[in-house]
């Protein structure tokens, strides 16, 4: 126990160090150099100004964190059982499958302005955009892990005499879900991403307006604590989704070894 | 997608916009969208050269960078222990946030989009590149051993190659981020591109030549991908993932 925390504690101290020596040359080069504040303010002022507009960045935390969430969700709700259409489908398989994948090349992120146009300046048009950058990973490796089942678990299946219902959600099921929960990682990272550029598009509110509304009146160390609190978000949804595989996949092998 | 789905996709949204006479400013149908696309080609032509040239600079940038870089950590484990914890961690960092910033520092000319092509291309490649040099069989790096070849001779003929089928999984994401970066580098703050073409086109409810603009960016981004799935195939068509015929992975 105590060998496993010093061990840990060993391999923290080089990249922690690491950040604390760029954030002290951050602070120091900004103060020698008296690099004006509205280039880049010292970290200690970032901070100063995360802590002052604590309660305004809460705020817009709120409308982020809610685009985010939802977008999220539905493109679950709707990725999931798609891909399990598709992946049982052939038909499905030859005509939306590569229609998906193709759209996955495609930067949809082009799609916000119009749907800004489409669906106002609040809610739906952000959480739509969420909801389109979160969709595609999560279909298409979904997809991917309910094809990809092993030779000899399908024979396996077969061989027991067991309904496909009952196929599917002891073996097919479980055995997609490690490559289930690469796309709801992609899809996480994506997710905070696209909520912060449709505020860009066109938004009054959230983190992503409070970043450029910022940088628009030159307050750089107002903007930097957005990007802060933006990057907590982003890393807590990221977290959500790691814990739940940690949960739900302590079976498999990517989460019994220690390191890649 | 199959030219036949493609086929009776623009079919069936042709006849509901015509037939439910939906107004064009909200769905264009596609013939509109298709003659705006020729009747504005010159206008297209010139932003798409801007944003090609934010979102190849970017790319290039990012690979001329991230690559030697990624050697660097890969082979002292000092700077492995010290910065592949941060570039994971970073990787999770909405790096785009940072766009309005880089207007500030940089202006609104091509400078800031590449300089933010090139944040969200970076990562990918650098992430993978390391991936690809640190995951060395045991095997492979045993024989190398015995062969007693000099260190650089076993890099290009052994761990290179060994590694450039993840090197290229990092550039296929960094392609497919780069036009992305280009175009929001554009709506942050921008006088010309595709991006600016496309949230003028849109703020006059001109939905006919704005989805003509998505329809070109869509087109620059899959040659960026093309581009890199070609490379790809020339450089090691010896490897099982340009081999399987099994089903298409986007990375």
């Amino acid at each position: 126990m105590l060998k496993t925390l010093v061990r840990s504690i060993r391999t923290a101290l080089l990249p922690v160090g690491a950040l604390l020596l760029f954030l002290v040359l951050w602070e120091v080069l900004v103060r020698t150099l008296k690099v004006p504040r509205y280039i880049l303010p010292a970290f200690s002022s970032v901070l100063q100004s995360l802590g002052t507009n604590l309660p305004a960045l809460l705020k817009h935390t709120l409308v982020t964190a809610e685009e985010t969430l939802c977008g999220f969700a539905i493109s679950v709700l709707l990725g999931i059982p798609l891909a399990v259409v598709v992946a049982f489908s052939k038909f499905m398989r030859k005509t939306v499958y590569p229609a998906a994948v193709t759209l996955e090349m495609v930067p949809k992120i082009a799609f916000a302005p119009i749907f800004v146009v489409w669906l106002g300046f609040q809610f739906a048009s952000k959480m739509v955009v969420v909801f389109l950058v979160c969709f595609f990973p999560i279909l298409i490796n979904a997809v991917f892990g309910f094809l990809s089942l092993e030779e000899n678990l399908q024979r396996f299946s077969q061989s027991t005499g067991a309904s496909p219902l009952r196929v599917f959600w002891k073996i097919r099921f479980p055995a997609a879900l490690p490559e289930i929960f690469v796309g709801l990682k992609g899809a996480a990272i994506n997710a905070t991403v696209g909520a912060t550029i449709a505020e860009w598009v066109g938004g009054n509110a959230g983190l992503g307006y409070a970043i450029t509304s910022a940088t628009g009146m030159f307050q750089t160390d107002l903007a930097l604590a957005s990007i802060l609190v933006l990057t907590a978000v982003g890393l807590a949804m990221y977290g959500l989704v790691v814990i739940l595989e940690a949960r739900v996949l302590h079976w498999h092998i990517s989460q019994r070894q220690g390191e890649i | 997608m199959t030219p036949a789905g493609a086929l009776v996709f623009f079919g069936l949204w042709e006849a509901i916009v015509d037939l439910l006479k939906v107004p064009s400013y909200m769905v264009p149908s596609p013939s509109s969208i298709f003659v705006q696309l020729a009747r504005k080609l010159p206008y297209l032509l010139r932003n798409l050269w801007v944003t090609g040239y934010e979102s190849y600079g970017g790319f290039l940038l990012a690979a001329v960078i991230g690559v030697p870089l990624s050697l660097l950590i890969a082979f002292s484990p000092f700077m492995r222990k010290t910065f592949y914890p941060g570039v994971v961690a970073l990787q999770l960092v909405p790096k785009i946030a940072l766009a309005p910033l880089f207007i500030t520092w940089f202006g609104f000319g091509m400078v800031p989009k590449i300089l933010i092509t090139f944040l969200v291309c970076f990562f990918p490649i650098l992430l993978n590149c390391l991936l690809g040099f640190a995951s060395l069989s045991k095997e492979v790096t045993y024989f190398a051993r015995t062969t007693t070849a000099g260190g650089l001779r076993t890099f290009f003929l052994i761990r290179l190659p060994a590694a450039l089928p993840q090197i290229f999984v990092g550039f296929r994401w960094a392609a497919v981020n780069a036009t992305v970066g280009a175009t929001v580098g554009e709506w942050v703050g921008g006088d010309a591109g595709l991006g600016y073409y496309l949230q003028i086109q849109t703020g006059e409810l001109h939905m006919d030549i704005a989805f003509a603009t998505i329809f070109v960016l869509a087109l620059l981004g899959l040659s960026q991908y093309y581009l890199v799935r070609f490379l790809e195939r020339r450089f090691i068509p010896w490897h099982v993932s340009q081999r399987s015929n099994g089903a298409a992975k986007a990375f």
